[in-house]
C-alpha cells in the first residue's frame, strides 16, 4: 500500500527531475548561446537561473518538512538527503550557465573560433550534466559512474583549452579581453563538470549508501 | 460467522442437555413417587398389623421425623388418639385418604407438600376398633427431583459443551480446509463436501461471467494495442499525475525512451524536455496545444490534450514525426528560390546581350562574339531545364522507365570513354576496374547516375589526381563505386549536396560549371533502384560514393 510518505518521496522525485531538467536545458542553452553566438538563448539561460533557485527553494522546503514530520530512517533518510545535496549542485550549474551566458552576451567572444576546444569542452559538460540527471532518473549506478569517470576528460579539455590560449596570446593572435573571456568560460564549464560529477556521487550514495568519502549512513 | 456457527452448536447442546436432564428428572421422580407410595402402603400395613398385636399400646411408641412424614391414628368418633406431628391437623390429603378409608376400609392420596416444592403421599387403614391410621410421608417434588439430579447433569453439560466446542473447532478447520483446498477455477472439479456445492455451483456462474467479462475486455485491448502498437504516430496517455497509462512504441522512439516499461512512472523520466513540460502543464489545466519539439535532429509535433471522465482527468500526448515533412517543406523552398536564380542568371544575361545588340552598342564585328554568348547562355538554360526535367521525370512515379538487365561494368567503361576527353583537360586519370554484375534497372537512369559521379569526381579533382570507377559482384548486392583523389567534402555538406542546386562552394563550383543537380539525380537513382548510397569523403584527400544494388538481374 502507498503511505502519503511514499507519494511524498514520489513527488520529491519528480520535482527533482523537473530541476534536473531546467539545468540540462540551462547549460544546453548557454553553450549552444556561446557557440552560435545567439542572444537569445543566452537570454534564455539567464532566465532559467531563477526558475531553478525557485525550483531549490521548493525543493528544500518539502524535504526540510520530510525531515521533520516523517522521521525518515535508512534508505528513505538516504533519499532525502541526498536529494538535499544534489539541489545545491543543481543551483551551482544553473548559476555558471548563467555566468557563461552573461560572458557570451558581451560579445567579445566570435563565434568563427570553432577550432578551439572550447567546442568540444561544452559538448562535454552538456553530456555529463545529462547523463547525471538521467543516472538519476533511471537510478543508473553505471551511468553515475561512468559520469564521474568522465570528468577526467572536461578536465583534460579545460587544460587544452588553457593550452590554446596561452598559445594565441604568444602569437598575439588575440586581444587580452577575449582570452580572458574564454578563460572564465573554460573554467565554469570545468566547474558545471564538477558539479555533475557531485550529482552523480550522490546518485551512487543513494543507491548504493555509500558516498566515495566513505560515508555510510 | 464464526459466532453464529458456534453459537448454534452451543445452544443446541445445552438444549440437548436441559431436556436430557428434564426427562432424567421426570423418570427418576415418576419411579421416586410409585416408591414413595409402595412405601407409605408398606408403613401403614405394619403399623397397622402392630397395632392390632400390641393393642393401641403400640400407638404410644410410634415416632416420626417430622421431615419425612407422619403418623396419626383417628378415632371413629372423630379426635385424634395420637399423632406424631404433635397434633398438627390432618392434610388436606390426609384428609381425603381418611375419608376413603372410613369409607373403604382404606384410602390413599397424593398431594403437594406443605413443605416447600415436596410431594406427599399419604395412605389410610381403618383399623379393627375402628379408628383409622393415617401413614402421611414426603417425597421430592420434580423440581427438587432435578435439583437433586443437577450434581450429575451438572457436569455432563459442561463435559457436552466442551465436546461441543471441540467438535465445532474441529468441524470450523475441516471446513476451513476443504474451502482453502478448493479449486476456484474449476469449481465443478472439486470432490469435496456435499454442503459446499451450492456456493461451488455459484462460483462456477460467476466465474464464466468474469472470464467472459475478462475476455472481452482483452480482446478489446488487445485490438487497441494492435492499433496503437502499429501506429507511426506516437501516442502516450498519462493520469492526473502525469504517470503514464500506455505508451506505444512509436512514441518511446520519438521521445527518445530507452527501451523499458514505463508503466506507471513519471513522464518526466521518459522525456525532460521543458516544451513538453509546459505543454503537460497547459493540458492539466485543461487546455488543448500543440508544439514542435526537435531533438537529435528530428523534429516531432506534439499535440497534447486534457482527456476529462467523471473525476478523473488525465492526459493524451499524440506524436508526430514531421522531420521529413519539414525538411521537405525547406528544401521545396530553397528549390523554387534556387531554380528561379538558376533560370534568371542566364536569362539575364541573355536579355542583356540581347539589349545591347538591339540598342546597337554592339560593333557589328563584335556581334557573332555576343551571339556566341548568347547561345552559350541559352544552352545552360537549356541543360539546365533538361535536368528539371529529368529530375521531374523521376519524381513522378508513373513515368517509370522499363527496367532491364543492365550490366554495370561495360556501362561504366562506356560511361568513363565519354568523359575521357573531360578528364584528359584536368588532368585526371580515370580508370575503370572489377568484375561484371549485373543489376535489374533502366539504363538510361543508370547510366545518368554513373555519368554524374564520374563527372563529379573528374571535376571536383586536382590536377594529376586520379578517378577509379570499381565494379564488386557480391552474393546479393553489387557494388559499384566511384573514388577521387580530389577537393572532398566536409562533413556537414554530407547530406546537402544530395539537394536539388545545392553547391558546397558556391562561386568556385560556378567556376567549374554545373547546376547542382547531378547528385540529387543520383539519389533519385538510387531510390528508384531500390539501391544504398553510401558517401564517405576526406577534405583534402578525396571521396567516394558507392551504390549497392540487389544483384543479379533479376527483378526484385
Ligand atoms: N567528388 C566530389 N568531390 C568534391 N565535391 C563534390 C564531389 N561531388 C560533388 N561535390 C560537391 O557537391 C556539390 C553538388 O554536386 P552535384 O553533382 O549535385 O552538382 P554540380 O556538380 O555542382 O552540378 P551538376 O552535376 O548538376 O553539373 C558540388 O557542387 C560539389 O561542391
Ligand atoms: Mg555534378
Amino acid at each position: 500500500m502507498r503511505t502519503k510518505f511514499d507519494e511524498q518521496l514520489e513527488f520529491l522525485n519528480t520535482e527533482l527531475i523537473q530541476m534536473g531538467a531546467l539545468c540540462e536545458n540551462a547549460i544546453a542553452s548557454a553553450a549552444k548561446a556561446l557557440l552560435e553566438g545567439d542572444d537569445e538563448l543566452a537570454t534564455a539561460a539567464i532566465a532559467l537561473e531563477g526558475e531553478i533557485d525557485q525550483k531549490e527553494r521548493e525543493i528544500e522546503t518539502l524535504c526540510l518538512k520530510l525531515l521533520l514530520q516523517q522521521q525518515p530512517v535508512a534508505r528513505d533518510l538516504r533519499t532525502i538527503s541526498s536529494a538535499l545535496k544534489m539541489i545545491t549542485d543543481m543551483e551551482r550549474i544553473g548559476d555558471q550557465a548563467a555566468d557563461i551566458s552573461e560572458i557570451t552576451r558581451l560579445q567579445n567572444i566570435k563565434t568563427s573560433d570553432s577550432k578551439l576546444h572550447i567546442n568540444e569542452m561544452a559538448l562535454a559538460t552538456i553530456k555529463m550534466v545529462t547523463d547525471s540527471v538521467t543516472a538519476f532518473v533511471n537510478r543508473d549506478l553505471d551511468l553515475a559512474r561512468s559520469v564521474i569517470v568522465y570528468d577526467d576528460v572536461v578536465d583534460d579539455l579545460f587544460d587544452k583549452v588553457k593550452g590554446d590560449l596561452i598559445q594565441l596570446i604568444e602569437q598575439k593572435k588575440s586581444d587580452g579581453e577575449y582570452a580572458i573571456d574564454l578563460m572564465m568560460i573554460a573554467k565554469y564549464f570545468e566547474r558545471i563538470g564538477d558539479h555533475a560529477t557531485n550529482i552523480a556521487e550522490w546518485v551512487e550514495f543513494s543507491i548504493t549508501g555509500r558516498h566515495k568519502e566513505g560515508q555510510t549512513v | 460467522m464464526k459466532r453464529t456457527l458456534f453459537s448454534g452448536i452451543w445452544a443446541f447442546t445445552l438444549l440437548t442437555v436441559f431436556a436430557t436432564s428434564a426427562a432424567l428428572s421426570l423418570a427418576v421422580y415418576g419411579r421416586a413417587s410409585g416408591a414413595l407410595r409402595e412405601a407409605t402402603r408398606r408403613e401403614a400395613e405394619s403399623i397397622s398389623g402392630a397395632l392390632r398385636l400390641a393393642g393401641s399400646a403400640y400407638a404410644a411408641q410410634l415416632e416420626k421425623d417430622p421431615q419425612e412424614g407422619s403418623v396419626c391414628i383417628l378415632k371413629a368418633g372423630g379426635g385424634v388418639l395420637y399423632d406424631s406431628g404433635g397434633g398438627e391437623t390432618v392434610s388436606s390429603g390426609g384428609e381425603a385418604a381418611v375419608a376413603d378409608a372410613w369409607k373403604n376400609g382404606s384410602g390413599e392420596a397424593a398431594f403437594a407438600s406443605s413443605l416447600p416444592g415436596k410431594r406427599e403421599v399419604s395412605c389410610a387403614r381403618r383399623l379393627s376398633d375402628g379408628a383409622v391410621l393415617l401413614v402421611t410421608n414426603h417425597g421430592n417434588g420434580l423440581l427438587l427431583t432435578m435439583v437433586s439430579l443437577l450434581p450429575a447433569t451438572l457436569p455432563a453439560a459442561a463435559l457436552f459443551l466442551l465436546l461441543a466446542a471441540v467438535f465445532a473447532r474441529r468441524k470450523r478447520k475441516t471446513a476451513a480446509a476443504a474451502i482453502s483446498a478448493l479449486d476456484l477455477e474449476n469449481p465443478l472439479a472439486n470432490d469435496t463436501y456435499e454442503e459446499l456445492s451450492p456456493l461451488l455451483i455459484r462460483i462456477q456462474k460467476q466465474n464464466r461471467e468474469l472470464w467472459e467479462k475478462t475476455e472481452r475486455n482483452n480482446k478489446r485491448r488487445a485490438e487497441f494495442s494492435a492499433v496503437t502498437q502499429h501506429m507511426r504516430e506516437g501516442m502516450v496517455l498519462l493520469d492526473g499525475k502525469a504517470c503514464v497509462l500506455s505508451m506505444n512504441p512509436s512514441a518511446m522512439e520519438l521521445l527518445g525512451a530507452p527501451e523499458g516499461d514505463y508503466q506507471g512512472k513519471h513522464i518526466l523520466t521518459v522525456n525532460r524536455d521543458l516544451a513538453l513540460q509546459g505543454l503537460i502543464r497547459k493540458a492539466e489545466k485543461g487546455e488543448s496545444c500543440q508544439r514542435l519539439l526537435t531533438r537529435d535532429g528530428r523534429h516531432c509535433l506534439v499535440m497534447a490534450g486534457p482527456v476529462l471522465r467523471k473525476e478523473e482527468a488525465g492526459i493524451l500526448l499524440l506524436l508526430l514525426d514531421v522531420t521529413d515533412k519539414q525538411n521537405a517543406e525547406q528544401m521545396r523552398r530553397e528549390f523554387s528560390a534556387n531554380v528561379s536564380h538558376e533560370l534568371k542568371t542566364p536569362l539575364t544575361s541573355i536579355s542583356g546581350y540581347a539589349e545591347m545588340i538591339k540598342e546597337g552598342l554592339v560593333q557589328p564585328r563584335d556581334v557573332p562574339e555576343f551571339a556566341g554568348r548568347i547561345h552559350e547562355e541559352a544552352g545552360r538554360l537549356i541543360l539546365l531545364i533538361e535536368d528539371i526535367m529529368k529530375l521531374s521525370r523521376l519524381d513522378e512515379e508513373t513515368a517509370r522507365p522499363p527496367k532491364e538487365q543492365v550490366e554495370l561494368l561495360s556501362l561504366s567503361r562506356s560511361v568513363s570513354e565519354r568523359l575521357a576527353a573531360q578528364a584528359k583537360d584536368a588532368a585526371v586519370s580515370l580508370s575503370v576496374s572489377g568484375g561484371e554484375g549485373t543489376v535489374w534497372g533502366a539504363r538510361r537512369v543508370l547510366e545518368e547516375m554513373i555519368y554524374n559521379l564520374v563527372d563529379n569526381a573528374i571535376k571536383y579533382n586536382r590536377p594529376g589526381g586520379s578517378v577509379q570507377v570499381t565494379v564488386i559482384p557480391g552474393e546479393d548486392a553489387v557494388s559499384l563505386s566511384v573514388k577521387d583523389t580530389g577537393i572532398g567534402i566536409p562533413q556537414e555538406e554530407r547530406e546537402r549536396v544530395f539537394e536539388r542546386f545545392y553547391r558546397v562552394d558556391k562561386s568556385r563550383s560556378k567556376q567549374r560549371g554545373g547546376t547542382g543537380l547531378g547528385l540529387s539525380i543520383v539519389k533519385h537513382g538510387a531510390a528508384f533502384h531500390g539501391a544504398k548510397l553510401e558517401m564517405s569523403s576526406k577534405e583534402g584527400v578525396g571521396t567516394a560514393v558507392r551504390l549497392r544494388f540487389a544483384a543479379g538481374g533479376r527483378k526484385i
